[in-house]
C-alpha cells in the first residue's frame, strides 16, 4: 500500500460521532444541515438512521467519507473512526481508507455501478489495492458472488450491469463493497429501488455477511419496516439534529420524542384496523437558514411546552416523567432522546 | 352496476432487436410485456396492482391511457370499445382515462411554471371557452396548493408537491378514471399519508375510479376495494383486497405478502422464502411463469399454464396447488 498507513487500534466503537456540525453556504446565507451530532456505531453492529427527506442523512454520510459538497463547512465536531478524527486525514490517508477500511453500497445500483463494464472488470478493478495476480482477483471476485448469493458466477462475471435484474445488481454492490472485508460498510437506502420480496432477501443477506465478516454496518433507510428487520440500534433525525437514539428494540417499542412517536404512528404497516384516512404530521420542516430558536420540532408538536420556544433541549438519557438519569438499560445501549417533556413529572 | 373500464385479455408486445440476432434465431422477435390481463373498475372504486419492478404495471397503465400499443384484447370505458387503430380515434377517449405519472418532477416541463402546466392539457385538446387563468387556480386549490404555486417552477416545488401538481393536471379535463402510477414512491411517511388522503377525498368528490400501481403493500391494504397480483405480466390472483390479504390462494401472492417487512420489533414472521431469480420476460418460463421459484410446483405446473379458478369471495387465481 502506498502512502502514509494510519494506526488502527482494535478496540472500542468502531466510528464515533461527537458535536458535528455541517453547514452549507447559501445565497440567503449558512444553512445548518447538521447540528451537535452525536453517534455511536460500536463494533460488529447494526446501526441504522431513521429521518425524512432533509434531516441531514446524506450530509451525515458524505462527511463521514469526507465526499462533502464544495460548498458545505464543517462548522464543529470529530469523526472518530477507530481512533483516528476521519475530519483530520490527508485526502491521501482518506482515500486510502476509502474501499478498504470504510466501504458504500448506494442507494441505486444502476448508477452506481458501471454499464459499459462488465462486473468481472469492475470487480477486480475494486482489487486495485491487492498486489495478487488477475487469475486470483478473478477467484476471488467468484468467490465474493457466491457469498452474496449468485449463482453461476463465472457467467455473471463476464455479464454487464443491465443483464441483471435489479436484487441481482444491489447484491454485486454488497459484494464489491465487502470485497476489502472493511470494518464499516454504509448502506445508503440499498432497498429502496427494490420490492418487498427482494428487500428482504438482501436483508437477510446483509445479516448474514454482516455475522461472517464482523463489520459494522450503518443503515441509513426511511423504510420503519427495513430498520426494524435488520438493526441493533436506531438513530432518528429531523432537521439536522439527533432527536432520539438506542436500542432498536425499545425506540421502536416506547418512542421518547413525539417525532418519532408521530412517525411510527404514520406508518400504515403498524395500523391494523383498514383506514381510509391516514394520519399525518401536520406543519412542514422548519428553515435550516433562520433557525428557530428552542426545539426544532416545537412548531409541529402537539405536546410542546412554554420552555420549548426557547431554550434547546439536549440529547439525554432520562426516565420519563421523573426527568432523572436512566440506568443503562439491559442491552448496554442507553436510550436518549431531546425533548423536554421527559423531565416533566407526568 | 356496470363498469366503468373493463379490460380484456389485454395484451401489449414489443418488437424486439434487429438484425442478426433475429435472423439467426437466437432471439424471440417480440417480447409480450402485459400478456393477457383482463380487469374490472367501477366508478368510486379503487383497485390496485402490486408486482415486482418488470412485472409489466406501468405498461398496462400505459396501454389503458393510449401510450403503450395495445396488440390483443379489449379497452371498454362505459361500454364502449376504444378504438386502437389510430390516434385521431383515440383522442376523446383519452380525456376520459388521466395518468398521474411515476416520476412527478420528471414529468413536469421545468421550463412551465405550474399555471402554464396546467393550462396545458385544455390547450391540447382544444378546449377554449375557460378562463384558463381562473382554471388554474381552481385546479390548485383543488389539489390543496395555494395560488401562490402558480408562478413556481417545478425545480421549486418538493416531491409531494410536485404529485399535488400531478395530480391537479390529471384532473383538468374532469376523468372518469385516474391511473396513480406509484403515487407515494420516494415520499416520506408522513407526506404519503397526505397524498392517498387527497386520493381518497377527490375520489368521493368525484366518483373517480381509481387505479393505484404499488409494491407498497401497506398502502394497498388501506386503500384498496380490489387488487391484482402481477407477475411477469399476468395477473396471478385478484379479488377483494381484504380477503387476498387474510388468505391469499396463489403462492407468489403468499409469498409476496410474508416478505412484507413490519415496523413491529416483536411481530412474528412466517417468511415464505422465494428461491432463485426473477425469470426474464425474454425466455418466459413454460407452463406457469412462476413454477422456476415455487415451492409447489409439480410436473403439471411446469407445461400447461392453470386456468382461471375461483375461491370463495369473488377471489380468482391461476394455480393448481393454491396455499
Amino acid at each position: 500500500m502506498n502512502g502514509p498507513v494510519l494506526e488502527i487500534p482494535v478496540n472500542g466503537p468502531v466510528l464515533e460521532i461527537c458535536d458535528l456540525s455541517i453547514n452549507y453556504q447559501t445565497d440567503h446565507g449558512a444553512l445548518r444541515a447538521l447540528r451537535n451530532v452525536n453517534l455511536t456505531v460500536p463494533k460488529g453492529k447494526i446501526v441504522g438512521i431513521v429521518g425524512e427527506s432533509g434531516c441531514g442523512k446524506s450530509t451525515l454520510i458524505s462527511a463521514i467519507i469526507r465526499l462533502l459538497a464544495p460548498n458545505a463547512r464543517i462548522a464543529g465536531g470529530v469523526v472518530q473512526f477507530r481512533g483516528n478524527d476521519l475530519l483530520k486525514l490527508s485526502p491521501e490517508q482518506m482515500r486510502n481508507l476509502r474501499g478498504d477500511e470504510i466501504s458504500m453500497v448506494f442507494q441505486d445500483p444502476m448508477t452506481s455501478l458501471n454499464p459499459v463494464l462488465t462486473i468481472g472488470r469492475q470487480m477486480a478493478d475494486v482489487q486495485h489495492r491487492s498486489s495478487s495476480s488477475r487469475a486470483a482477483k478473478n477467484t476471488r471476485s467468484l468467490q465474493m458472488l457466491e457469498r452474496v448469493g449468485i449463482a453461476d458466477p463465472e457467467t455473471q462475471l463476464r455479464r454487464y450491469p443491465h443483464h441483471l435484474s435489479g436484487g441481482m445488481r444491489q447484491r454485486v454492490a454488497i459484494a464489491m463493497a465487502l470485497m476489502a472485508e472493511p470494518s464499516l460498510l454504509i448502506a445508503d437506502e440499498p432497498t429502496t429501488a427494490l420490492d418487498a420480496t427482494l428487500e428482504v432477501q438482501i436483508i437477510k443477506r446483509l445479516r448474514e455477511l454482516q455475522h461472517d465478516f464482523g463489520c459494522s454496518i450503518l443503515f441509513i433507510s426511511h423504510h420503519l419496516g427495513v430498520i426494524a428487520e435488520l438493526c441493533d440500534e436506531v438513530v432518528v433525525m429531523y432537521a439536522g439534529e439527533v432527536v432520539e437514539s438506542g436500542a432498536m428494540r425499545e425506540v421502536f417499542s416506547a418512542p421518547q420524542h413525539p417525532y418519532t412517536q408521530k412517525l411510527l404512528d404514520c406508518d400504515p404497516a403498524r395500523i391494523a384496523q383498514k383506514t381510509r384516512r391516514l394520519p399525518v404530521i401536520e406543519g412542514n420542516l422548519p428553515s435550516l437558514v433562520h433557525l428557530p430558536e428552542g426545539c426544532i420540532f416545537k412548531d409541529r408538536c402537539t405536546l410542546s411546552l412554554p420552555r420549548c420556544a426557547t431554550e434547546r433541549p439536549r440529547l439525554l438519557g432520562r426516565l420519563p416523567g421523573s426527568g432523572q438519569t436512566a440506568p443503562v438499560s439491559v442491552s448496554g445501549t442507553p436510550h436518549r432522546s431531546a425533548c423536554h417533556l421527559l423531565e416533566e413529572p407526568a | 352496476m356496470s363498469a366503468l373500464l373493463k379490460v380484456r385479455d389485454l395484451r401489449v408486445r414489443y418488437p424486439l432487436g434487429s438484425g442478426f440476432s433475429k435472423i439467426a434465431g437466437k432471439q424471440p422477435a417480440f417480447v409480450d410485456v402485459v400478456h393477457g390481463v383482463s380487469l374490472s373498475i367501477h366508478r368510486g372504486e379503487t383497485v390496485a396492482i402490486v408486482g415486482e419492478s418488470g412485472s409489466g404495471k406501468t405498461t398496462l397503465a400505459l396501454a389503458l391511457c393510449g401510450l403503450a400499443p395495445v396488440f390483443a384484447g379489449e379497452v371498454q370505458i362505459d361500454g364502449q370499445t376504444v378504438p386502437q387503430d389510430s390516434k385521431q380515434q383515440l383522442q376523446p377517449d383519452r380525456k376520459r382515462v388521466a395518468l398521474m405519472f411515476q416520476d412527478p418532477v420528471g414529468s413536469l416541463s421545468p421550463r412551465m411554471t405550474v399555471r402554464k402546466l396546467l393550462a396545458e392539457p385544455f390547450q391540447i385538446h382544444g378546449i377554449k371557452n375557460q378562463d384558463p387563468d381562473f382554471e388554474a387556480l381552481q385546479l390548485l386549490s383543488l389539489v390543496g396548493l395555494g395560488e401562490d404555486f402558480a408562478d413556481r417552477y417545478p425545480h421549486q416545488l418538493s416531491g409531494g408537491q410536485a404529485r399535488r401538481v400531478g395530480l391537479a393536471r390529471a384532473l383538468a379535463l374532469r376523468p372518469d378514471i385516474l391511473i396513480a402510477d406509484e403515487p407515494t414512491a420516494g415520499l416520506d411517511v408522513s407526506i404519503q399519508g397526505e397524498v392517498l388522503n387527497l386520493l381518497s377525498h377527490l375520489q368521493q368528490e368525484m366518483g373517480l375510479g381509481i387505479l393505484i400501481i404499488t409494491h407498497n403493500l401497506n398502502i394497498v391494504r388501506h386503500v384498496a376495494d380490489r387488487m391484482a397480483i402481477m407477475y411477469l405480466g399476468r395477473f396471478v390472483e385478484q379479488g377483494d383486497s381484504e380477503q387476498i390479504f387474510r388468505s391469499p390462494r396463489h403462492p407468489y401472492t403468499a409469498a409476496l405478502l410474508s416478505a412484507n417487512p413490519s415496523a413491529d420489533p416483536s411481530a412474528q414472521k412466517q417468511r415464505i422464502e422465494l428461491q432463485g431469480e426473477v425469470p426474464s420476460l425474454l425466455h418466459r418460463p413454460s407452463g406457469c411463469e412462476f413454477h422456476t421459484r415455487c415451492p409447489r410446483a409439480q410436473q403439471q405446473c411446469r407445461e400447461v399454464f392453470p386456468a382461471l379458478s375461483e375461491g370463495p369471495g369473488q377471489q380468482f387465481y391461476h394455480c393448481y396447488h393454491p396455499m
